[in-house]
């Protein structure tokens, strides 16, 4: 009778004295692969400018409606931007597939997986948003 | 028919076929560039190469080789693909390659053939071309560095348009398409767009807005001109984009103007009237729908019992569909009790319409076996429908004359047609009299300069030279019961006076008699040159006549401005004649439909209804009814209009927009555009087409709902729940349209004047023109001549980017012509002293009005042109009815500054 009680505490004091498998989230935060895909951000080039070309690529091939994209032409014959840039995280199923999508490689998923918000529309970002990621 | 053999299997051909061509109505896919449809195969960019045998040993383009019997051609193989990659290598050593950034990705012909041939890189180097990019030209941007010199837009702007506006620079390898100088000068119709495979040229109002995958595309008969042509509107979520047109239709094949491409924006203008508006001391305001129709019924009611039926008066819309005009002239004259119903075209379009019906006839049928009842065999039909020719009869004329129609502008699809027949060399002879010149007309084989408003005469003259030379020839060729009068009337107008008043002589109308004569398949197009005149009538009688004497083989075309010009008339909307073209005393068969009265007495034509409306004569009017139409953009004298629309007590009006008559009105009601309103138009050539209404602002309502509910207000109610009810109905009293349910009417629609579809079979029964001969043969008056103080005539004449006061809110119109000009002949204007852009004062008898000058050398001399389609220049103040009056110019005093 006392036998399996013992062998249960037994067990508790091991776990103890072991290094904790659980993180104390959000205090401490995981470190995430190489090669996660978190959320999409938005790039620039090595002038500073926004690569991104407004081709609609990715807002076509987004399985799940979250991107759109208002483009606009600028000063020079082949130049396109776009004005503006919205992301819906709330909708994002983080799939890749914009960043895949995309001839320029202006658009790419970063490590960063956080959602929790009291509001959704804290979660619709915008191209400067986008660019800050 | 001969056998083709490709790719091993044997396929039946034409003679003179192409190897393309039978490859593509046997589903056969070549690789091609250069290569259109509708355009003469150049064999510019050799992608199509294909192996014939026999043949010569190396490869062939497809698209130049004829087939011959028992030809074998091999169309993929492996050598063939190395050509072809090879090629479209060479090709992209200047290009861009920005399909992210370029407009055309997603509809690229050249990406597609780079996917399709597999090139995934470009070995080859060469000296850059600097590209002379074009930026600066309203709504059309080029960018030669995507060009493949295909040629295409070239053609384009040269066998069909008709413009030529654009041409090869340079040779070899600096070879580009340029428009000559630094923006283009061109028609912007777009059509250069259209075809282009790259994205060379692109739609600048669309740059930039969406990708070609996300549109929607919808077919629609384009609200402008009578042409009838089709347009896709290409929309995002709801707004429109852009308006493309379709090659694989066969109504204008693919090229529209710059109205139906770029000023169709207007269905989703900011200034559309979404609400009904009722005038409250004085002011428009917006309320609701019930309280809007109570009010407009109230007050209907209250003159109807007040002052009797014949107080109220009705003005149809050749904007709206046939079913809303046919439920405008059903509620004026069944439910109102009235029988003024009257529209715009009676200042024009339908005083030709009524010439033809006073001297060939009303459509009839007549039935094999008894009347009444439909869809029995029919023995015969006649009427003045028969002599109306199609555009597909342009494409097989072989002479065409035009009098009295500047076509390009009126109804640009008879153009176009015109000049594919003249590439082809069907048509041999073109021969054009008109009083401006025009880029058309020097496209003429013939161009004849009359004096403005002389093409009666000109036509009276070609009747007198038939018979003065015709002789024997002319015997056996049409009806000459009419002879001995019109001959009369011919004999007793000398040949000096049709000299002096036309400015052509006797030999250029012998010639042009000749020609008709000679001629196979005559086509005669006539406008509003002839039909705008005060006496257009009358004129009108005399193409009647010549119709009459050249019998079956001349065809007429009439021009049509508006989309509905010809349907407004076919529902009935005029004082002269029921749906259908029925006599006033037919009026027994209306009502055992209608189930109420119809008035059988004749009701005042648009002008005395306006003189009526103001007060005037023994039977004022008291309320007036108006379906989408802008009096003031019309020949109607503006002092005239104003008058009446002051005075009538009641006005009420079905618009899309505040214009100037609607701002004038008591109620206004938020119209649906024709665009947005299922139902039928029927264009210019008796094409009854379509509308399947794509609905843009929320609000506005079908004119003929409005009409319904006011109806059932008024205590006569007219139930109909949907636009193919209408139609039916109308069908039913009509049997020329009775050919197809609304529904089921095919893509291209159906010509009323060719009963051969569906129910009626295509034998068994004859097309016979069966003169009424009811006209009399009237003297033509003397075309109004310059006075005295009044040196100048003032000629309505309209532009190439406007149709009516409709298209001033379109941004193609807007941009290429935003304000209302004065053009004159460089020469007088060098003897009034003024130049371009300075500001003149135009007087006639009933007003004066300034505006801005533009020279013109196509404006005659001693003549000042002007179009009646800006606000800011009011033209009809200066006209009484008729597109000609004398004027006085002088400089406009100088700027006194403001005060
Ligand atoms: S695919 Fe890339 S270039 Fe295209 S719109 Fe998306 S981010 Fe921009
Ligand atoms: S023209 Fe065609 S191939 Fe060239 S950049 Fe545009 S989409 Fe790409
Ligand atoms: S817009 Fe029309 S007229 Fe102008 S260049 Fe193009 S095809 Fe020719
Ligand atoms: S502009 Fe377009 S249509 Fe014209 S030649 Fe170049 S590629 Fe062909
Ligand atoms: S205005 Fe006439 S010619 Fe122009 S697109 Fe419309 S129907 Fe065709
Ligand atoms: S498509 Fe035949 S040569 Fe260009």
């Amino acid at each position: 009778m006392i036998g399996p009680l013992l062998k249960g505490l037994g067990k508790t004091l091991e776990q103890m004295f072991r290094k904790p498998i659980t993180i104390e989230y959000p205090e401490r935060k995981r470190e995430v692969s190489e090669r996660f895909r978190g959320h999409p951000r938005l790039l620039r080039d090595e002038n500073g400018r926004i690569k991104c070309v407004a081709c609609h690529l990715c807002e076509t091939i987004c399985p799940s409606k979250a991107i759109t994209v208002e483009p606009e032409g600028g000063e020079e014959m082949h130049d396109k931007h776009p004005r503006e840039f919205i992301v819906d995280l709330a909708r994002c199923i983080f799939c890749g597939f914009c960043q895949e999508a995309c001839p320029k490689g202006a658009i790419m998923l970063n490590r960063k997986y956080e959602l929790a918000q009291y509001r959704r529309d804290v979660l619709v970002y915008h191209k400067e948003k986008l660019l800050e990621e | 028919m001969i056998t083709v053999t490709i790719n091993g299997k044997a396929y039946q051909a034409q003679p003179g076929m192409t190897v393309m061509e039978v490859a593509d109505a046997n589903g056969i896919r070549i690789p091609r560039l250069c290569y259109h449809k509708a355009l003469s195969p150049i064999g510019a960019c050799r992608i199509c190469v294909v192996e014939v045998k026999p043949g010569p040993p190396r490869p062939v383009p497809a698209c130049t080789t004829p087939v011959a019997d028992k030809m074998e051609v091999v169309t993929e193989s492996e050598s063939l693909a190395h050509y072809r990659r090879e090629l479209l290598q060479l090709l992209l050593i200047n290009h861009p390659l920005d399909c992210p950034i370029c407009d055309k990705g997603g509809e690229c012909e050249l990406q597609n053939l780079t996917r399709e041939l597999k090139i995934s890189d470009q070995p080859y180097q060469a000296a850059k071309l600097t590209p002379q990019y074009d930026s600066q030209s309203p709504l059309i941007e080029r960018y030669p560095d995507r060009c493949v010199n295909c040629e295409r837009c070239v053609r384009t702007c040269r066998g069909w348009v008709g413009a030529a506006a654009l041409y090869f620079d340079n040779r070899g390898y600096r070879t580009a398409v340029t428009a000559g100088g630094k923006v283009m000068d061109c028609e912007f119709c777009g059509s250069c767009i259209g075809v282009c495979p790259t994205g060379a040229i692109i739609d600048k109002t669309f740059k930039y807005s969406a990708r070609a995958w996300q549109l929607r595309k919808q077919v629609i008969v384009c609200p402008y001109c009578g042409g009838g042509c089709h347009l896709v509107l290409e929309t995002k979520k709801g707004k429109l984009k852009r308006v493309t047109a379709s090659f694989d239709e066969s109504v204008n094949g693919g090229i529209i103007c710059s109205r139906g491409r770029f000023s169709l924006d207007i269905v989703q203008h900011e200034k559309r009237l979404t609400q009904p508006l009722v005038r409250k001391d004085g002011v428009l305001t917006p309320v609701g729908w019930e309280e809007a129709l109570d009010y407009a019924a109230e007050r209907i009611r209250e003159i109807r019992s007040r002052y009797g039926p014949r107080a109220l008066a009705g003005i149809g819309s050749a904007r709206a569909t046939n079913e809303s005009n046919y439920t405008f002239q059903k509620f004026c004259r069944a439910v109102l009790g009235t029988s003024h119903v009257d529209s715009t075209g009676a200042l024009d379009h339908q005083k030709m319409l009524r010439a033809l019906v006073h001297v060939l006839g009303r459509p009839r049928v007549a039935w094999a076996e008894g009347e009444g009842a439909s869809h029995r065999a029919i023995r015969e039909v006649s009427g003045f429908q028969v002599a109306l020719g199609t555009l597909d009869d342009l494409d097989r004329a072989d002479t065409v004359l035009v009098v009295g129609s500047d076509v390009k502008k009126e109804t640009p699809p008879l153009v176009w047609r015109i000049n594919q027949a003249q590439k082809r060399k069907s048509l041999r002879e073109l021969l054009v009299v008109s009083s401006r010149h025009t880029r058309f007309r020097s496209s003429a084989r013939w161009g004849g300069t009359c004096r403005p408003g002389s093409s009666g005469f000109v036509v009276l003259g070609i009747l007198k030279a038939l018979f003065e030379t015709g002789g024997e020839r002319l015997r056996g060729l049409g009806d000459f019961r009419r002879e001995e009068v019109l001959r009369r009337r011919l004999d007793a107008t000398r040949w000096d006076l049709v000299q002096d008043v036309t400015g052509l002589d006797r030999d250029g109308m012998v010639f042009l008699a000749e020609r008709l004569l000679e001629a196979e398949r005559p086509s005669l197009v006539v406008g509003y040159d002839l039909a705008g005149l005060q006496d257009g009538y009358d004129a009108a009688c005399y193409v009647a006549d010549l119709l009459l004497v050249l019998g079956k083989k001349l065809k007429v075309h009439l021009t049509a401005e508006k989309a509905n010009t010809q349907g407004c008339s076919d529902m009935g909307v005029s004082p002269y004649w029921l749906p259908g073209y029925a006599p006033l005393d037919e009026a027994d068969r209306f009502q055992a439909v209608w189930k109420t009265d119809v008035p059988r007495d004749p009701g005042l034509p648009l002008p005395a209804m306006l003189a009526a409306a103001a007060g005037e004569g023994p039977e004022p009017v008291h309320g007036l009814l108006i379906l989408g139409t802008d009096l003031f953009g019309t020949t109607l004298n503006a002092g005239v209009v104003e008058k009446a629309l002051d005075r009538v007590p009641f006005l009420m009006c079905q618009e899309a927009f505040l214009n100037r008559t609607a701002s004038k009105a008591h109620v206004v009601f938020p119209a649906r555009l024709a665009v947005e309103t299922e139902g039928t138009v029927t264009s210019g050539e008796l094409r009854v087409q379509r509308q399947k209404g794509i609905s843009f602002p929320d609000g506005p309502l079908e004119d003929w709902k409005i009409l319904c509910e006011l109806s059932r207000r008024l205590g006569r109610p007219m139930e109909y729940l949907s636009a193919s009810e209408i139609f039916s109905e109308i069908s039913g009293l009509f049997p020329h349209y009775d050919q197809y349910a609304l529904p089921d009417i095919p893509a291209e629609g159906f010509w009323w004047n060719r009963l051969y579809r569906t129910k009626y079979g295509s034998t068994g029964w004859r097309r016979v023109l069966d003169p009424s001969l009811k006209a009399v043969i009237p003297w033509l008056e003397l075309p109004p001549r310059s006075e005295k103080d009044r040196p100048f005539l003032l000629l309505v004449s309209r532009s190439l980017f406007q149709s009516g006061t409709l298209s001033r809110y379109g941004l193609g119109a807007r941009t290429l012509e935003p304000r209302g000009r004065f053009r004159l002949h460089p020469q007088d204007a060098a003897e009034l002293k003024v130049k371009d852009g300075d500001e003149v004062r135009v007087e006639s008898a009933s007003g004066a009005v300034s505006g801005p000058v533009e020279l013109d050398r196509r404006v005659p001399r001693q003549t000042v042109q002007a179009a009646l389609h800006f606000e800011d220049l009011p033209v009809s103040r200066l006209t009484d009815g008729g597109i000609l009056r004398p004027v006085r110019v002088t400089r406009a005093a100088a700027d006194p500054g403001p005060k």
